[in-house]
Parts: C-alpha cells; sequence; structure tokens
C-alpha cells in the first residue's frame, strides 16, 4: 500500500505523522548570534573596565535596579498584584545590611543574608495580614505602608543612625569599584536563575495561574493563600538582596532616598521593562536606573535640552523626571509588553531560533472582570 | 440604604460620638474642628476618587493632579492681572481639559485591560504633571490668594473658621448630597452605573458608554479642581505636587473609610480621616512614635479597616 | 535614583551651606574695611574653646602673605594632595538640592555660582596667582545617600580640589563624612556641631544653629519679649538646636513657654494643631527650625487664627526672599539670622556685588540674595586660597585655614579656625521681612552681631 508522505517528511519517518524539523541555524547564522552574544558580553562584562570608577557606580545602580525590578515582577507580573510601597522593601534590606555591618560589625555576608531574610520576612508579614485584601485595596495598603517605612521605621535612630544615614562599606575583597559591580552582576545572575528555575516549577506555574483568576486556581488544588505567601517571600527577599547590594555601593543608606516617588520609580521601570520577561526587566531596571547619566553623556543631549530655557532649564534631573512617566504611559498604552515584548524577536533569534518579527510571546488572555 | 449600610451608618454615629467624648475628656476638643476642617478638603477629592471607582472601577492615582493644574492655573492667570472670579474659571475649565484628555488619550484605550495597569496608569499620569509643575516653577513654592477674605467668621472651640474654609465644607456637603442622588435618581447617573457594571448591554439600549466615560472623567477633574482651588488658597501657597503628597493619600484613606462605592461615604470618611490625622498629631500618646505619628496611624487604621469591614462604613460589600 | 519629595521645602539649609563661604581677611591685600557695627572679637563662637588666634609658628596673619613658605600646621600632604590644582586651574565642587524638597532655585544657583570667579579674574588675577576656579555643581537631591555619591563623582570624575555643602544638614554631614575619610577639604555654612565636630577636614564658615541660639536670645529682649514658644523639626539633627535654645534661655533669663516638635512632613492638620496650642499659650514670640515651607505654612495658619508672633530662627533659607516672594503677607512678622546681609545694604559692604553682577550675569538675572549668598562664599574661599599661598595642596589649605587669624570679607563676620574648633562663624546679621516694600524682602536690621 502506498504511503502517503507530505514533502516535508523524510523517507524515514514515511509512516509517522508528517513532523517539522526543528529548527536549526546555519553556520553563518551561529556566526551572528555568536557575535551578537559576544557584543553583549562586552558591553556588560568588558566596558566597565575602560571606565572611571563613578561611571562604574552607575551601572552597579542599575544592576541593583535591575534586581529590585525582577523582584517587583514577581508581585506584579506573576501573581498580578500591585505593590506601591516597593521601596520599603529594598529600604529595611539595605538598612539591616548597613546596621549589621557597620554597627554590629558582622561581614558583608551576613549582612546580605540578613537582607534576604529580613526582606522575605517583612513581606511576608505584610502578604499575610492583607491576604483578604484584593487587588485595588492591597496597592493602597502597600502604598501607606511604604509611607510607613519611610517617615516611621526608617526614623528609628538606633535601627537606621539618625540624618545623615548609616554609612555601609564595602567587603573586603570588593572594595574597588570594578570589583563590586561584578559581584551585583553575580548576584545578578542568580536571582535570575533563581526566578528561571523558581518559574519552570510547579509553584512557579501556581503563581501564573493565580494572576489569570484565583477563584479558577483554587479550583485546580492550588492553595492560593500559601502562593500568594510565596510569592511575597521570594519578592520581599529579591527586594532584601538589592537593598544591601545597594546600600554597599552607595557606602551610604539614608531614609529619605525610600519615598514614595522611588516606589512608583519602581513600577516605572518594571512596568516599561516588561512584565514576566527577564530581559525586558533587566533591561528596563539598568536603563531608568541610568537615565540621568546617559543623558549626562551621551554627547550633546544635555546641551540639547539646555537649550529649552523657557521657563527654566531643562536639567537632565527635571529631564528624567519627565521621560520617566512618559515612557511609562506609552508604554502602558501602546506597548503593554514593555521593552521585553519589543526585544523578543532578537531574544528568540539568540537563543537558536527563526527570527520571527512578529514573535510577541504567547498570546495573553485578560480577564477583566475581576473589579479589584 | 440597605441593611448594611443602615448598619454602617450607625457605626459610623457610633464613632463619631465615641470620638467626640474621648477627645473632650482629653480636652482635645479643638482637634474636632481642625480634623473637620481639613478633613473636607480630603472628603472633596474623595468624592471625585468614588466617582471614578463607581463608574470605572478604576482607583484614580490622578485625582490630585487634576487639582494640581487647577491651582497652577489659578495662579499663572491671577498673577498675570487677571480678575480673581475669572482665574477660577479659568482653573476649572484646565482642569476639566487635563481630566478630559486623561479619559481620552490614557483611559479609553485601556478600556479592557486590567485595573491594576489602569491604576499604573493613572499614577503616570499624575507622574508626568508633578515633573512639568516641578519644571516650571524650579520645583519652588508659590503664594495663592483666597476668594474671601475673612478669616473669622465663627469660632468653635477655640479654632477660629474662615470664610474659605466654610466655603469648602458647604461645598463638599452639597455635592454629596447631589451626587448621591444623581446616581440613585437620575436616569443619567444610572446609566453610568450600569455601563460601568454591563457594558455591553449599556451599548445594547442606545447609551454610548464611550460619552458617559468621558462625562464622568470631566466631572470627576471638575470635582478634584474645586477642592484645590477652594482648599489651597486657604494654606496662602502651594508647591508642585503639593496636592498628591499632602491629599491624595488621605483622600484614598477617606474614600476606603467610608465606602469606595459611597459618594455620602467619601464625605464622611473625609471629615473622619482629618479628624483621625488631627489627633494623631497632637496627641500625646502618639509622639512618640518615631519620625511621623500620624503616618503610622492612618496606616493602621487603613488596614484595620479593610481588614474588618472592607466595604467601609456606607459602602456596599462586594 | 532621584527621589522626588514634594511638600517641604527645605531651603535654609541650602542656603547656609551657600554661605558657607570663608570669610578670609588674612592680610592687607584687598580686605574690605571692618562695618560700623560693633565687630566681633576674635570669640570663637559660643560652645568651643579658646579664642581665636593660635598662629602657628611660620603662619604670617598681618603682613602681605607670604606666598612661598607653606603654612606649618597638623595636616600632611597625602596621596593627591594637589588633585584639582593645576597651573591655571582649581576646581571646587558644590552639591546642593535641585529636585528633592528644600530645593532652591536653579537658575539663580546656575549663574550665582561663577559671578565672583569671573569678577576676580577679572579685576585681580594675581590674587590667584593666574588661576581660574571651575566650580562643579551637582544636585543631591535633598538625601544624604545622594549626597555622597555626587561628591565622590566631583572628586573622581570632575577632579575637585575642594568640596562645598549647598544646603541640608544630613547632606553636609553625610558628604563631611566621606571627604574627611579621604582629606578633601569640605566647607559649608554652620548648621548643626553633632557629627561633624570631630571631623577632621570639616570646617564651618558661619555659625552653626546652636551658636546662634544666644543670638536669638538677645534679639527677643531687644524686642521686650521674656516668654517664647519653640518650635523644631522633629529629627535627631536637631537635637542639639534644641539643647542649645534651653541652656541660652537660662542663661538669658528668659523661658520656653510652650515647647513642640513638628514632623518634616508635617500635614495642614499637624500645622493646624502646633498654632492652636501656640495660641494658646500666648506666646508673643515663637522660635523655630524647620523648613520655609513649614515655616510659611504655620505663619499662614497663624493667620488664619488671628495669631501672628515674631517668628524668629537661625539659619539662612527661612531668611531669603524667597520666603516673602511666597509667603507674604502671613510672613511679615518674621526675623531671622543669617551669615549675609539682604541687598539692601550691601551696597555700602562690597559694591563690587552688584556691579559683578550686571557685568557678568545675563539680563534676565539680576542680583538675587542667593547669588549674594554664593558671591561671600566665593569671596572667602578666594581670601583663604590666596592666604595658602601659589604652592597650593590641600594640607597647606587647611594648616592655612587652622593658623590663620581669621577671614574677613566684609559681608560675612570674620570666619576664625583654630586647631581644634573648625567651626568658624563668628557673627551674623538679623533679617526681619517686610512685605510693604515693593518687591517683597527682608530688611537687613542689624548687622555682624557678635556671638558671645
Amino acid at each position: 500500500m502506498a504511503v502517503v508522505t507530505t514533502p516535508d517528511t523524510p523517507p524515514e519517518t514515511a509512516t509517522a505523522p508528517p513532523t517539522k524539523q526543528p529548527f536549526r541555524p546555519s553556520a553563518l547564522g551561529w556566526v551572528g548570534r555568536g557575535l551578537l552574544w559576544a557584543a553583549v558580553a562586552a558591553l556588560v562584562l568588558v566596558l566597565p573596565l575602560s571606565r572611571p570608577g563613578s561611571d562604574v557606580r552607575e551601572y552597579t545602580t542599575g544592576a541593583c535596579f535591575a534586581v529590585v525590578a525582577l523582584s517587583l515582577n514577581v508581585l506584579l507580573g506573576y501573581v498580578g498584584q500591585i505593590s506601591l510601597g516597593h521601596a520599603a522593601f529594598v529600604g529595611i534590606g539595605a538598612f539591616t545590611s548597613a546596621y549589621l555591618v557597620t554597627v554590629q560589625g558582622q561581614s558583608f555576608w551576613v549582612g546580605v543574608l540578613a537582607a534576604t531574610a529580613i526582606g522575605g520576612a517583612q513581606a511576608l508579614v505584610l502578604g499575610g495580614v492583607s491576604l483578604r485584601i484584593r487587588g485595588l485595596y492591597f496597592a493602597l495598603v502597600t502604598l501607606s505602608y511604604g509611607l510607613v517605612a519611610e517617615q516611621n521605621i526608617f526614623q528609628i535612630q538606633e535601627f537606621t543612625g539618625g540624618g545623615a544615614g548609616q554609612r555601609a562599606l564595602k567587603p573586603d575583597w570588593f572594595e574597588s569599584e570594578w570589583r563590586y559591580y561584578y559581584l551585583c552582576l553575580a548576584f545578578l545572575a542568580v536571582v535570575l536563575y533563581v526566578d528561571w528555575r523558581m518559574m519552570r516549577s510547579k509553584s512557579g506555574r501556581a503563581l501564573l495561574a493565580l494572576r489569570e483568576n484565583p477563584r479558577v486556581a483554587s479550583t485546580f488544588g492550588i492553595n492560593v493563600r500559601l502562593a500568594m505567601l510565596f510569592a511575597f517571600v521570594v519578592s520581599g527577599a529579591m527586594a532584601g538582596l538589592a537593598g544591601a547590594l545597594l546600600a554597599h555601593g552607595d557606602e551610604s543608606v539614608s531614609a529619605s532616598y525610600w519615598s514614595f516617588s522611588l516606589s512608583l520609580f519602581f513600577v516605572t521601570m518594571t512596568v516599561v521593562g516588561g512584565l514576566r520577561s527577564r530581559a525586558g526587566l533587566v533591561i528596563g531596571g539598568a536603563f531608568f536606573a541610568l537615565l540621568p547619566y546617559l543623558i549626562h553623556k551621551i554627547p550633546g543631549l544635555e546641551d540639547l535640552l539646555a537649550k529649552v530655557d523657557d521657563p527654566v532649564k531643562l536639567t537632565p534631573e527635571y529631564a528624567t523626571l519627565i521621560i520617566a512617566p512618559l515612557l511609562l504611559l506609552l508604554n502602558v498604552i501602546r506597548f503593554p509588553g514593555g521593552i521585553g515584548q519589543q526585544i523578543r524577536p532578537v531574544q528568540r533569534w539568540m537563543t537558536g531560533h527563526r527570527f520571527d518579527r512578529h514573535d510577541h510571546g504567547p498570546k495573553e488572555v485578560q480577564i477583566t472582570d475581576v473589579r479589584a | 440604604m440597605n441593611d448594611q449600610q443602615r448598619r454602617g451608618l450607625v457605626i459610623g454615629l457610633a464613632i463619631a460620638i465615641v470620638l467626640i467624648a474621648v477627645l473632650w475628656l482629653m480636652d482635645q476638643e479643638q482637634s474636632i474642628v481642625i480634623g473637620i476642617v481639613s478633613g473636607s478638603a480630603y472628603g472633596l477629592v474623595a468624592l471625585g476618587l468614588v466617582l471614578i471607582y463607581k463608574s470605572s472601577g478604576v482607583f484614580n492615582f490622578a485625582q490630585g493632579e487634576f487639582g494640581g493644574v487647577a491651582i497652577c492655573t489659578l495662579y499663572l492667570l491671577h498673577s498675570s492681572g487677571v480678575p480673581y472670579g475669572l482665574s477660577v474659571l479659568g482653573a476649572l475649565l484646565a482642569g476639566m481639559l487635563f481630566g478630559f484628555l486623561t479619559e481620552r488619550i490614557v483611559i479609553r484605550p485601556l478600556f479592557e485591560a486590567p485595573r491594576v495597569i489602569v491604576l499604573v496608569a493613572t499614577a503616570g499620569v499624575a507622574l508626568l504633571a508633578i515633573a512639568l509643575q516641578q519644571w516650571l516653577f524650579d520645583n519652588q513654592g508659590r503664594p495663592i490668594a483666597r476668594a474671601f477674605p475673612q478669616r473669622d467668621r465663627i469660632t468653635i472651640f477655640g479654632v477660629q473658621v474662615s470664610d474659605q474654609r466654610l466655603w469648602l465644607i458647604g461645598t463638599l456637603a452639597v455635592l454629596a448630597v447631589v451626587l448621591g442622588l444623581f446616581f440613585t435618581r437620575t436616569n443619567l447617573g444610572l446609566a453610568i452605573i450600569g455601563a460601568s457594571q454591563e457594558p455591553t448591554a449599556t451599548e445594547l439600549v442606545g447609551i454610548s458608554v464611550r460619552r458617559l466615560s468621558t462625562f464622568t472623567w470631566v466631572l470627576a477633574a471638575l470635582l478634584g479642581a474645586l477642592a484645590a482651588v477652594i482648599a489651597v488658597p486657604e494654606t496662602g501657597q502651594f508647591t508642585p505636587g503639593v496636592m498628591t503628597a499632602g491629599y491624595l493619600i488621605p483622600a484614598f484613606t477617606a474614600a476606603v473609610l467610608g465606602g469606595m462605592t459611597s459618594l455620602p461615604g467619601a464625605f464622611v470618611g473625609g471629615l473622619l480621616v482629618g479628624i483621625i490625622y488631627a489627633v494623631a498629631s497632637s496627641a500625646e500618646i502618639f509622639q512618640d512614635i518615631p519620625g511621623t505619628p500620624s503616618t503610622l496611624v492612618v496606616f493602621l487604621v487603613l488596614l484595620g479597616v479593610l481588614i474588618v469591614r472592607p466595604q467601609g462604613l456606607l459602602g456596599k460589600p462586594a | 535614583m532621584k527621589s522626588v519629595r514634594l511638600l517641604p521645602l527645605l531651603v535654609p539649609i541650602a542656603l547656609v551651606a551657600a554661605s558657607c563661604g570663608q570669610k578670609a581677611g588674612v592680610a592687607g591685600s584687598e580686605s574690605v574695611d571692618v562695618p560700623v557695627a560693633p565687630a566681633p572679637e576674635t570669640t570663637a563662637p559660643a560652645g568651643t574653646d579658646a579664642p581665636g588666634v593660635t598662629s602657628a609658628p611660620g603662619a604670617d596673619t598681618t603682613a602681605p602673605p607670604d606666598t612661598e613658605a607653606p603654612a606649618a600646621g597638623p595636616f600632611v600632604p597625602g596621596d593627591g594632595d594637589t588633585d584639582g590644582v593645576s597651573d591655571d586651574e582649581i576646581v571646587i565642587g558644590i552639591h546642593a538640592p535641585v529636585t528633592g524638597a528644600s530645593p532652591i532655585p536653579q537658575t539663580s544657583f546656575d549663574i550665582g555660582k561663577d559671578i565672583y570667579w569671573q569678577f576676580l579674574v577679572e579685576s585681580a588675577p594675581e590674587q590667584l596667582f593666574g588661576r581660574n576656579v571651575r566650580v562643579v555643581f551637582r544636585d543631591d537631591t535633598f538625601n544624604p545617600q545622594q549626597a555622597v555619591q555626587v561628591c565622590r563623582e566631583m572628586v573622581e570624575d570632575e577632579g575637585a580640589f575642594m568640596l562645598v555643602g549647598g544646603g541640608g544638614a544630613d547632606q553636609i554631614t553625610a558628604c563631611a563624612q566621606y571627604a574627611s575619610e579621604n582629606g578633601i577639604p569640605y566647607l559649608s555654612a554652620g548648621v548643626n556641631e553633632e557629627g561633624l565636630a570631630d571631623l577632621e577636614s570639616y570646617f564651618a564658615t558661619t555659625l552653626t544653629y546652636s551658636a546662634q541660639a544666644p543670638l536669638l536670645m538677645a534679639q527677643l529682649q531687644e524686642r521686650g519679649i521674656t516668654e517664647f514658644g519653640l518650635v523644631v523639626f522633629d529629627t535627631p539633627s536637631f537635637d542639639e538646636f534644641v539643647a542649645a535654645v534651653g541652656s541660652a534661655a537660662e542663661e538669658a533669663g528668659l523661658t520656653i513657654g510652650y515647647e513642640t516638635r513638628i514632623s518634616k512632613t508635617a500635614a495642614e492638620p499637624e500645622q493646624l494643631s502646633v498654632v492652636q496650642a501656640l495660641k494658646e499659650s500666648g506666646m508673643e514670640a515663637v522660635v523655630l527650625n524647620t523648613s520655609p515651607v513649614v515655616f510659611i505654612g504655620l505663619a499662614n495658619q497663624g493667620l488664619n487664627q488671628s495669631y501672628t508672633p515674631i517668628w524668629m530662627g537661625p539659619g539662612v533659607t527661612s531668611g531669603l526672599n524667597a520666603v516673602t516672594n511666597f509667603g507674604c503677607p502671613a510672613v511679615e512678622t518674621g526675623v531671622f539670622l543669617s551669615p549675609t546681609p539682604n541687598l539692601d545694604v550691601i551696597d555700602s559692604l562690597d559694591p563690587d556685588f552688584k556691579t559683578a553682577y550686571a557685568q557678568f550675569a545675563p539680563a534676565d538675572a539680576p542680583a538675587d540674595d542667593i547669588g549674594l549668598q554664593l558671591w561671600s562664599l566665593n569671596k572667602a574661599i578666594g581670601l583663604m586660597l590666596e592666604a595658602t599661598g601659589e604652592d597650593l595642596g590641600r594640607a597647606a589649605f587647611m594648616n592655612t585655614l587652622v593658623t590663620s587669624e581669621g577671614f574677613d570679607n566684609g559681608i560675612y563676620a570674620p570666619v576664625e579656625f583654630t586647631v581644634d574648633d573648625h567651626f568658624g562663624g563668628t557673627g551674623a546679621h538679623v533679617l526681619d521681612a517686610d512685605c510693604t516694600a515693593d518687591p517683597k524682602q527682608f530688611k537687613t536690621v542689624e548687622q555682624f552681631v557678635g556671638a558671645g
């Protein structure tokens, strides 16, 4: 009996249902991908070596903000809960580490560990208390909590060192700006890995189910409460870690840094970076952290802005304040997937797939009946 | 008013009576007056918040800056010589225009989006407005004249209440009642509620959901502008972003306390929050709290309300 | 990240720092004649030790500066001692809040920071031995953490020779710590003493808040007040001010009738409550140490309650014309100390100020009080640089500061440092708000009121 074969089917599998060969890049394709990877690596790993210390400090901040974006993404991107007080989570980590290292004389590693733990614990408490509070109301609670952290918790003098803040020197072996930068990159890599593993696991998928529809999720046997708390702990722990890294990077922590505006800034960079896209989040976090720096550095840009002299000169600081929300609005309205969505075709290409300009990730099904 | 709301009203009255009694005993009666006088500003902003929530299901973070745009316009017009009355009118129009643009450019495209994303978008609008104000004024404050010069119209418990404040309280009360009736008795009001709950059905009966949306946002912007224009001159000055930093968060707390779905609730909530702030800032027992005591107290109240009675005093349970 | 605190404008400190110029009156070279009001003795400000001059051997203070001999003193040149100094240029880094709470108007600052140097280079270039001065400015967003960052940037990136704190006690303290750890001279106007007193390379050019307490008592006495209210920000750095006022009051025989701390982020209900309490206590004068925004808020609430005490305070920012611009009529009864006088009398003290502005500033940027603060500061620094001599290095500079008899630029009260006492202020001016003037402004009612 003649076997019907489709033209694509190689003869060996004539009796099997037709399958498509997985896409394999050509040799040239491999070379191209390799070059792009090399370029990225050069930018992130090699470029800092030639820059002055103060520039590298900015890059470190960028790396830490990337961690913050990843942490906020766990709540906003995976679970669908918004935190308008994330500066508190990060700040607690910063002060914890600074306190332990400067006042208690502990080592940097103890400080970082404690900061991560306390960040997670604090998030757990807040999450536990607010379990019954849904969606938008929860946003208000986090907002209020953020204010409490800035205006009450961080004003406890014994813990936070009074007005000028707490010093937090870098650890031995990593005292130079460059070494510390690589240390932070390492931490970033660890966080990315943890995030990746988590989302591949059952708990990760449970979180995503929560975002879609908690009620439906619970019918699948997902313990909604536990999953939520889990998300909180992970988010808080990441945030605490970022805080500790920031503290030692700046070598100083002060209460007024962790303001409501900073929390909004974190939300902006996470959303513009692109929810649920790790690459986008890292780029988003770094980009926003470096925005004033970039404005200073891109030749001619600062002068161009300064031409705007009326009513007041448009300094990089003012420019950042204006650009950030513009990007946020643009993003939310036109490009909901953020940077992550836009670079997805390139990202897929770099991991060995075909370059597909229209690949914008799995289709998102929005369930909009959840009113608060 | 259904049972739940009746119960809420009773609870509210009970709280009020207890609070007043306690304050009387502590010799702090002036906190009541201070609270009511400041709280009326929060209440007016809260009215706008509740309005938007009832009609679009959104927490409007830009509500404060609807007022911010208005107050800036008022300053700019008045300081270039425009008579005060016209300046106020201009300010209200500017606020309404801002609300209109926000609805068209930001809210409309996000009709189907999750409410959390819309919240983020309104926060973006607020941030942009604040950034522009900071740039415009080089981050410096500016004086603002009042509409009604008499400062000591009546004195209660030693606190002088000016004409400006009486107007604020009066406007708040009238608007709360009028809007409450509007949503329960008029066709337009009912249509707005209907549109928020069943947009498709509303369209099917021939009502343009889009037009309703524009209408409510412009109305909310008007409320925000009114709040700013009447309340801020009482303090004599404004700084960029003051509406969000100083009024929005208490207003949200007021709305939650009173019930996010209840317009009269916003009124009541505003006054209560004002009193809470006044007491928290002045009562002895709170002064040992590190930093700003009222922040912590308000947080606890918010948390308490959301855990114990999430619909607030006068709201409907979800 | 730039954090945007919107509400409180804490400008006072900004300007305090700006006014931290040294009054350098070392030697004959163009020192401005001491004005009519009683010149302060060379007594150190309250709370410090021996009177000013400890002439270390080798430090010549009366003859024209010996430009060759380096001043002997406790500072030893370390690595990077001559960073920021070249044959043509000296780099000075200033940080101040432009965004964030208590911002200063950036345009005034931007222009004002350079005017004196432009003037000096043209009129007396030999004073700086042929060098130009380049001022680098960074926004510290009113945040100590950010202040340390920008200070580091200015030193490492821009190669600043010395740093100047433009505002904010907390930012100044934070940056001063960094500067002292690295042997970089750091100057600011006087703010608090705690946290700064032990820093090796920190120098306060004007009276600290605590040092101004006795002056405030004197002002109260002059106005026949025996009992006053005290309202101070609830922040640890101001605790010492409260204590200083307490002891100064006791010494002067005055009583504090009502005392309270107010939150930095005090909202309307809190301000109203404080005003109510003050009113009920019947205090005719209130000593305050807050920010201009909170001061204006309190004054307005006071006016609303028909309560108009004399509002008095130390420091600079509350005495700026910006405050009268947006606080009148409520601030009419405000009386504030300031390291510099206001524009109304400057022509008699230093006529070069207005002419320099006319010559070097753009037409739409008239001379203002912020410009004056910066002018005075820069002028003092100029005198200090001159006194150090051509062989300029950080150690030599600081040695000159502590061994010199004093620096008098005619606008500040003379600035005097000793090896043990880096708080160099010796006097202040008294400014009284005048809302009827056009433009509204502060008038200088007393000049060079001495401490102690």
